[in-house]
């Protein structure tokens, strides 16, 4: 096997033998690149000679984790210390950081080598990045973390990392058939990262198997949890209603068959009635996510609204014209949700739903609804997307399975029983282009 | 359906709009900021409790 096929935990594991060097993969994975992104268009900026001597260094030192010598891609609005960082905006377009985010400084403290920096929307909002997805070069690979999806699924590396602010890490991962984590808000660092709205944003990562996804965790969050797959059936709660009506009918299908298969596998899968506040969760997300956004960008907006693209430009107006009481009220009605949504959960160990409203959409210039990932982001549940199947074009279909505040481990590994039960091929995904 | 004060409430924030940025800029910003004035009209209708406070981003910081 190429070493840029191997998942995280191969590649670490192989490195641990003594039977992979990080320069081995490394020069795997530019080769990959090489071959694939003159069609994927994943990489904003990449430094190949200096990863390779990042990989030359790794060899001479002792291990310090098991992502010791693991090349990753960070999402174009993490900060990364002498690496340019264009927030996919013309306005940061030579902006180098002097320092790195905190999620950056903790995966180079555990021996992590930063590859490159992948394609984001502008400042993670709609205004889309050039990047396909590999599963048909013609549709979008989702966004705001466009460059990371594609990246992983089509193994230019075994991880990336990205954010979420409504749902810009599950639905892009779902988009490209990979794993996508969006821990609990909070949970991991957002110091160093550009913000889009501060009560919102969350730290998120996608990889191609559950348990890689568990190693990052058990790395950034410095907790000893060896994977362990999970043998007891769940207990879980079905979502329909407000999904049922909003997804597509392809979508609809998998994820029925998705329930039914689990079921057969012996989970208990309960119907759960979503609670009346639900009925305005899009309204209080975009309030608060229109309102903060505006906040954060008021200073440059005045003098370079010329520079920022169509959609954030009349985004960040409405969001200036929102009177404070509305902003308060929305985040009074979240407060609501909140002890509605935990108060539901507790009596299973996890809900699901779709990842998304429907597959991939064709053509770059949309990036697809948030709409079944923004009610995870305004509660602040972890919510993780594992692939559940594939639609009559073979684009990819996810299960999006969210947890109690702060239960990400059982999360993790109950995502894993899902993936195993359901069966997916996880191994990178050649580019392909129908013309 | 639109009432006619949301109506009234959508023509006061465009109106606002075109202040800040002239009549060109604010069509073409248009359907952003129906789609914002139409959310916050919707949640200015309900009432709440006040014992009701903010959720703040305070709320999951601590890991238990």
């Amino acid at each position: 096997m190429k070493p840029y096929m191997m998942t995280l935990t191969e590649a670490a594991d192989a490195m641990k033998r003594g039977e992979l060097t990080p320069l081995i993969l490394v020069e795997s994975l530019l080769e990959r690149i090489r071959e694939t992104e003159p069609k994927i268009h994943a990489w904003k900026t990449m430094k190949p000679e200096a990863v390779k001597k990042e990989a030359k260094k790794a060899i001479n030192t002792t291990m310090l984790s098991r992502l010791h010598g693991i090349p990753l891609g960070i999402k174009d609005i993490y900060y990364t210390k002498g690496l340019r960082t264009t927030m996919g905006s013309p306005i940061y377009s030579g902006f180098v950081p002097k320092y790195d985010a905190d999620i950056v400084v903790g995966l180079k403290e555990a021996g992590a080598i930063v590859l490159g920096k992948t394609e984001t929307t502008e400042f993670a909002v709609h205004d889309p990045a050039p990047t396909t997805n590999p599963w048909n070069t013609r549709h979008t690979p989702g966004g705001s973390s466009s460059g990371s999806a594609a990246a992983v699924s089509c193994g230019m590396c075994p991880a990336a990392f990205g954010t979420q602010t409504g749902g810009s890490v599950i639905r892009p991962a779902s988009y490209c058939g990979i794993v996508g984590v969006k821990p609990t808000y909070g949970l991991l660092s957002k110091v160093g990262v550009y913000p889009l709205s501060w009560s919102l944003d969350h730290v998120g990562y996608m990889t191609r198997t559950v348990e890689d996804a568990h190693l990052i965790l058990e790395v950034l969050t410095g907790k000893e949890k060896r994977w362990i797959p999970r043998t007891k059936t769940p207990r879980i709660g079905v979502l329909r209603g407000y999904f049922e009506e909003n997804a597509e009918k392809e979508v609809w299908t998998e994820y029925e068959k998705a329930v039914e298969k689990l079921q057969v596998e012996g989970a208990e899968m309960v119907d759960v009635k979503l609670p009346e506040s639900f009925s305005y969760v899009h309204d209080m997300h975009r309030i608060i996510m229109a309102s903060e956004a505006a906040s954060v960008h008021e200073d440059q907006f005045k003098e370079k609204r010329h520079l920022y693209g169509n959609y954030i430009q009349g985004f960040i107006a409405s969001g200036l014209l929102i009177p404070a009481a509305a902003y308060l009220k929305a985040q009074r009605l979240r407060s609501i949700i909140i002890d509605d949504i935990t108060h539901l959960m507790g009596s299973y160990d996890c809900v699901v739903c779709p990842s998304t409203v429907d597959t991939a959409p064709e053509g770059l210039e949309w990036t697809g609804s948030p709409a079944f990932n923004a009610p995870w982001s305004l509660t602040g549940l972890p919510s993780v997307t594992v692939p559940m199947g594939l639609s009559k074009d073979r684009l990819p279909i996810g299960l999006q399975i969210v947890g109690q505040p702060y239960s990400e481990w059982d999360l993790l590994t109950l995502a894993g029983w899902c993936k195993e039960k359901l069966g997916f091929d996880s191994r990178p995904r050649d580019p392909y282009d129908p013309s | 359906m639109t009432t006619p004060k949301e109506k009234e409430y959508l023509y006061t924030t465009l109106e606002a709009a075109r202040a800040l940025w002239g009549e060109d800029e604010t069509n073409k910003m248009m359907q952003q900021l129906k789609i914002t004035t139409s959310a916050v009209w919707r949640i200015s209708q309900l009432s709440l409790d006040i014992k009701t406070e903010p959720a703040t981003k305070l709320r999951y910081r601590e890991n238990p």
